[in-house]
């Protein structure tokens, strides 16, 4: 027993401290050593004295393992195909990176890796095909996202067609709240499809692309859309009427109505078989 | 010995886990009862819940989480009391347990079990927390104790009187995990027989078992294998303690396939039948 003055809320912010940085627990110790330790104490074995077996540090050290090795095991399993494309040294770097840069503060892991897209994004080192794996990671987040969120029962395909041709420009569509929709700088599908199955994954050219990442039951889905259907379904997301929406596309995007009209049968008919949509509300009486 | 709230003895469980979804929705297994971690179906409306939602329909169900962090000098967090509470309430848990332990501070949440001080500071902060906790949820908290692979120099408590003196103050109840009385006792010294005998069996409404690692210097805690023989003797102890209690065996690495789950679980019944008839069973 030592003689000191240690709070237990100096111990814990302590030991903490020292079993989540990055080089170990030894260095660690050197660190909260060098900026003076709780209670005033001289050494850290008159906090975490070690017994004949195990010095101080590698008793802290066994918590400094596990918290690393626990937490990027959690980023292992969220973004398998971004650690395919860094490979798993690369990935294992980056993902100690974001540790360091975000720990954790929600009770929840599956809240741990939230902010990783952006990580990769604006925070990383460089590494190769940086942009690439941004867009891996933010389909494999929304991924994640839509498997936690609330489920809405899907409207059933009936209720689209029997809706009368007069009351589709006033109809306003509400999504499934378990939908994603992602502007990525590549197309990501072949590749996670290829790494899924095990075979030979080609790192694609850049090209603007959208992704729609839904579970309409507790499946999760991903989905490339073109950009037209894109912009609709984010204006029939925010609330706009088919009407309004359709309006809104031919004044600012320069598209033919007519192409715009004889396109939306088809997209309704799979937006019906995705089940996207969880709701339809009418304008007026 | 009864426990003295007269929670029942739900016989023998095993973790619901992702990987076990299907086969326990297709078979119906013969196990008489589950136990979820609360934080992987507290914040869900996925597969997840709407397996819960059928797997509490036909088991009993006890909440186990590891985010309580009952032991942290940091505020409650009311946001997860309350999605406990409510978790709770839609699988009708029978019982709600977590750790003796603090899982972070100053808003840095580890995500793992960090041992206490074993001071009288600890001791009367931890059993303010339980009170303030168990008015919240309206029902005893189960506290489980450790696994711990180190002490701290001010310790002036042995592990196993400031459990006594924390469910006693507190009035809550206690889970009993024996793998982790070996492994801490392994890792600091002790006996565990004495640990053991230190406990008020009256609180001890759940136990559980587990597989661990042997490091030749230390033990950890790992749930990744079968029960070890030294654990099964310390269980059998236990059992002539509680007089039978809820068992759990826990698997969480290396999961294997549901059956062998349930082939390991089912060992633990001839430690509760020969409690029953007297026995000593090796």
């Amino acid at each position: 027993m030592s003689d000191s003055q240690t709070t237990l809320e100096q111990i814990q912010a302590w030991m903490l401290r020292v079993v989540t940085h990055p080089q170990g627990a030894e260095a660690g110790l050197r660190a909260t050593s060098r900026d003076g330790l709780p209670g005033g104490v001289a050494r850290p074995d008159q906090l975490v004295p070690g017994n004949s077996r195990l010095t101080p540090a590698e008793q802290l050290q066994i918590y400094a393992f596990m918290y690393f090795a626990r937490l990027v095991e959690v980023l292992q399993m969220e973004y398998p195909t971004v650690r395919f494309l860094v490979g798993p040294e690369q990935f294992e770097q980056l993902a100690r990176g974001f540790l360091v840069a975000h720990p954790s503060s929600h009770y929840s892991l599956n809240r741990l890796s939230v902010a990783f897209p952006a990580y990769l994004r604006d925070e990383a080192t460089e590494f190769e095909h940086r942009t690439f794996a941004v867009a891996l990671a933010e389909v494999e987040r929304a991924m994640e996202d839509v498997t936690d969120e609330q489920r809405d029962e899907p409207l059933a395909s009936e209720a689209l067609t029997e809706i009368p041709h007069d009351r589709w420009a006033g109809a306003r569509f509400r999504p499934i709240r378990a939908m994603r929709l992602l502007e990525l700088s590549h197309p990501t599908s072949q590749f996670m499809n290829a790494v899924q199955q095990d075979r030979h994954a080609s790192v694609p050219s850049p090209e603007p692309t959208v992704v729609c990442v839904y579970r309409p039951n507790n499946i999760v889905f991903r989905k490339p859309i073109s950009a037209l259907r894109y912009r609709l379904l984010t204006r029939l997301i925010d609330g706009q009427s088919l009407g309004e929406a359709v309006e809104a596309i031919v004044m600012n995007d320069s598209i033919d109505p007519a192409f715009l009209a004889g396109s939306l049968q088809e997209w309704f008919r799979d937006w019906a078989e995705d089940q996207v949509f969880a709701a339809i509300e009418f304008d007026g009486p | 010995m009864t426990n003295r709230w007269n929670l029942p003895d739900l016989g023998l469980g095993v973790g619901l886990r992702t990987q076990h979804f299907s086969y326990v929705l297709e078979h119906q297994p013969d196990v008489d009862w589950f136990e979820i971690i609360s934080e992987n179906f507290m914040d869900t409306g996925g597969r997840a819940e709407a397996v819960l939602e059928e797997v509490a329909a036909r088991y009993p169900i006890v909440m186990h989480g590891v985010s309580l962090s009952i032991g942290s000098t940091d505020p409650l967090d009311t946001r997860y009391l309350e999605r406990l509470r409510a978790l709770a309430d839609r699988c009708g848990a029978v019982w709600i347990g977590d750790h003796l332990c603090w899982t972070g501070v100053g808003g840095h949440n580890g995500h793992d079990l960090y041992p206490m001080p074993y001071t009288e500071e600890s001791l009367a902060h931890v059993v303010g927390r339980i009170r303030r906790v168990q008015d919240f949820l309206g029902r005893p908290l189960v506290i489980e104790n450790p696994s711990t692979y180190l002490t701290f120099a001010e310790d002036t408590i042995s592990e196993a009187e400031f459990i006594a003196r924390m469910a006693n103050d507190s009035d809550c109840a206690l889970l009993l995990d024996v793998n982790n009385v070996y492994v801490t006792c392994r890792n600091h010294d002790l006996n565990p027989t004495e640990y053991l005998d230190q406990l008020p069996y009256d609180r001890v409404v759940q136990v559980h078992l587990a597989g661990h690692t042997d490091k030749g210097t230390h033990c950890i805690d790992t749930h990744d294998d079968h029960v070890r023989d030294e654990v099964w003797s310390l269980y059998a102890e236990v059992q002539q303690c509680t007089g039978g209690t809820a068992t759990l065996l826990e698997w969480d690495d290396n999961i294997p396939e549901f059956p062998v789950l349930m082939a390991e679980v089912r060992k633990a019944e001839r430690f509760r039948q020969a409690r029953h008839e007297g026995v000593h069973v090796g």
